[in-house]
């Protein structure tokens, strides 16, 4: 249903859009390969744990090129192109499977997106919010490139109510950083597909802090390439959800060269009938010597009736590595409940001292929204 | 202020206390000494309402209420304070925070008004002074990187701006080097009052050279099996607690 759905939504986008060549054609190449490959499906690695059923509940896709998706607050003068105007040569290329084959629909039916130019030696701060402007689901592409060390400070906010399927594609260039700070507080009806690459050269260095609340299905699948000795990927994330929400994290780091060094803490809760699926891995190449690798994944059950699946993975392929993992599956510490109990402060207050202590781990400071939105 | 008869506790299927009885009143300090596995911690459990203690007989009366009605957090409120064995380390909580959220919940439980950020502050300086312990423990993570000194020294201090009615000290001296041990029973000694109970519980006698108690009482097997002033200490110091097998 979901593919006649996604068939003549793009012929009737392709029939109705007057845009370059090289992006018809992208669009109907994407367009073809997404029939190849069809739909993930439960055997599909990273969509094994994802409730795919609601991916037919979607609604419409919007057939239409749009320019108010996005909004773009920078003080600093930068170079921001509509991807309707782009030059073929700014597309930057991504990897596609049947995992990723929402990043094909994506191009074949494009409806809005842009991309930016950080200039090199410069310092930039950059807020981007991401509203729903229609009832249909929408297909957003983002764009960032950040020259030779140049600096990237990176908000990025979702509206609550968002059907998107957003690929986003960041190319840190050499000595380059970008700090990215993500929020998506999403409500039970939305619908989240994020597909994000970030290409890493020689030096560069990306810290990002996820904040992942709710969501009716939100899936994400974040790949890291490191391109270039000495990159470093610092990532921590939070991810609650409550209801019968559903979030679905999956990160790739791949070390394909030495020296690189990445850092993964997730914290994840889950309550009433919610679901969490969390994966990370890494893959070191071979030749890739003086990689280091870390990843920590803990997760809390607020209820019986909540799921969380948890994995951290290594595929190492060299000898020279250093690298840790780690996952745990449990309830909040008893102890630690009684200990703060033990000194006056009220069962419900203690349970929420020990989850934001939790979430602070990864230096998740924003509870409060998951705490008012569930019972203890 | 307390009084516990024939109480009857364990966890699962295990018996721990067996019909114990024990009457504290206002400004009297207990030590509870016993062998290992005699349940003097598990009393300390009982008394703070642990869950997973489960009390099958017997009655605790404290300032005449019956304690066994009242949740962990109440009981606090009440005024029983627990310092623990082995504390523990709550990551991302500072102890500021956490000690300023617990006075503040057992004076909206008794109804008094909340205690505000500078009061607040006044009064954890002029504490932490009296304990001895350094400023930035204040600002650290809950038992996050203290030694085991400080982490006994730190439930002292909670006590101090707790200022509880009965404090029931389990092992508090276990880890402790001699000048740690001096500190502590200091901070306990500066606390003791006409209205104000504690319950030792310690296996040496070392600590009571520091915290002088009115009465000694050897548990084991989950009774009280004797009784004393600060003389039966040092008697145990020397005999161990082989008698008790004969």
């Amino acid at each position: 249903m979901l593919l006649n759905l996604i068939d003549t939504a793009f012929q009737k986008l392709t029939k109705s859009l007057s845009e370059s060549d090289w992006l018809q054609e992208k669009r109907q190449k994407a367009f073809e390969n997404f029939q190849k490959t069809g739909l993930p499906n439960r055997k599909s690695e990273l969509w094994k744990y994802t409730n795919v059923r609601k991916l037919e509940q979607l609604p419409e896709l919007q057939t239409q090129f749009h320019s108010n998706f996005y909004e773009i607050t920078c003080e600093s003068e930068i170079e921001v192109y509509n991807l309707k105007d782009l030059n073929s040569k700014h597309w930057q290329e991504i990897q596609s499977d049947t995992n990723r084959v929402f990043a094909e629909i994506n191009t074949a039916m494009l409806n809005d997106g842009f991309h930016i130019v950080i200039p090199a030696n410069t310092k930039v701060k950059l807020k981007i919010d991401y509203h729903q402007t229609s009832k249909n689901w929408q297909n957003i592409r983002s764009q960032i490139v950040v020259e030779e060390n140049a600096s990237l400070e990176l908000q990025e906010n979702y509206a609550t109510n968002c059907l998107m399927n957003h690929v986003a594609v960041l190319h840190v260039g050499i000595n380059a950083t970008v700090n990215i700070n993500s929020k998506k507080h999403l409500a039970e009806n939305s619908a989240l597909l994020h597909y994000s690459v970030i290409n890493c050269q020689e030096n560069a260095e990306v810290k990002q802090s996820y904040v992942n609340h709710n969501g009716g299905l939100s899936h994400f699948i974040q790949d890291v390439n490191f391109n270039g000795e000495y990159g470093r990927f610092y990532s921590a994330s939070a991810n609650m959800t409550s209801d019968s929400c559903e979030i679905n994290e999956n990160l790739l780091v791949n070390h394909l060269v030495g020296n690189s060094k990445s850092e993964i803490i997730k914290r994840s809760i889950a309550s009433d009938k919610s679901q969490v699926s969390v994966n990370a891995k890494a893959i070191v190449a071979k030749g890739a010597d003086g990689s280091e690798i870390s990843q920590s994944l803990k997760n809390i059950l607020l209820s019986d009736t909540a799921n969380i699946y948890s994995r951290p993975e290594l595929e190492i392929n060299t000898d020279d590595v250093i690298a840790a993992h780690g996952s745990t599956v449990g309830q909040l510490n008893e102890v630690s409940l009684n200990y703060l109990r033990s000194r006056g402060i009220p069962k419900i207050e203690a349970q929420k001292i020990l989850i934001k202590s939790f979430l602070q781990e990864a230096n998740i400071f924003e509870a409060e929204d998951f705490l008012d939105g569930i019972e203890l | 202020m307390l009084k516990i008869s024939n109480l009857h506790a364990g966890i699962g299927d295990k018996q721990i206390l067996k019909g114990l009885n024990l009457e504290v009143k206002p400004g009297e300090v207990h030590a509870i000494m016993g062998p290992n596995g005699a349940g003097k911690s598990t009393l300390g459990n009982v008394l703070a309402g642990m869950e997973n203690i489960d009390v099958t007989d017997g009655e605790i009366l404290f300032n005449q209420k019956n304690l066994m009605d009242f949740e962990i957090e109440e009981r606090a409120a009440e005024g029983v304070f627990l310092a623990f064995q082995y504390p523990v380390e709550i990551p991302g909580v500072n102890n500021m925070y956490f000690l300023r959220a617990a006075l503040n919940a057992q004076r909206k439980y008794r109804g008094e008004p909340e205690m505000n950020s500078s009061d607040f502050l006044k009064l954890v300086k002029s504490k932490i002074k009296q304990m001895n312990m350094r400023d930035d423990l204040l600002r650290r993570p809950v038992n996050v990187g203290f030694s085991g000194g400080e982490k006994k020294r730190n439930e002292i201090f909670q006590m101090s701006i707790l200022e509880p009615k009965l404090a029931v000290l389990d092992e508090t001296d276990s880890g402790l080097d001699i000048d740690a041990l001096k500190i502590v029973a200091d901070g306990v000694n500066q606390l003791r009052s006409p209205d104000r109970a504690f319950v030792v519980i310690t296996h040496y006698q070392r600590l009571l050279d520091y915290i002088v108690p009115d009465f000694v009482h050897v548990l084991a097997d989950g009774k009280i099996v004797r009784t004393g002033d600060k003389s039966l200490a040092l008697e145990l110091e020397k005999t161990g607690y082989s008698w008790l097998e004969a």
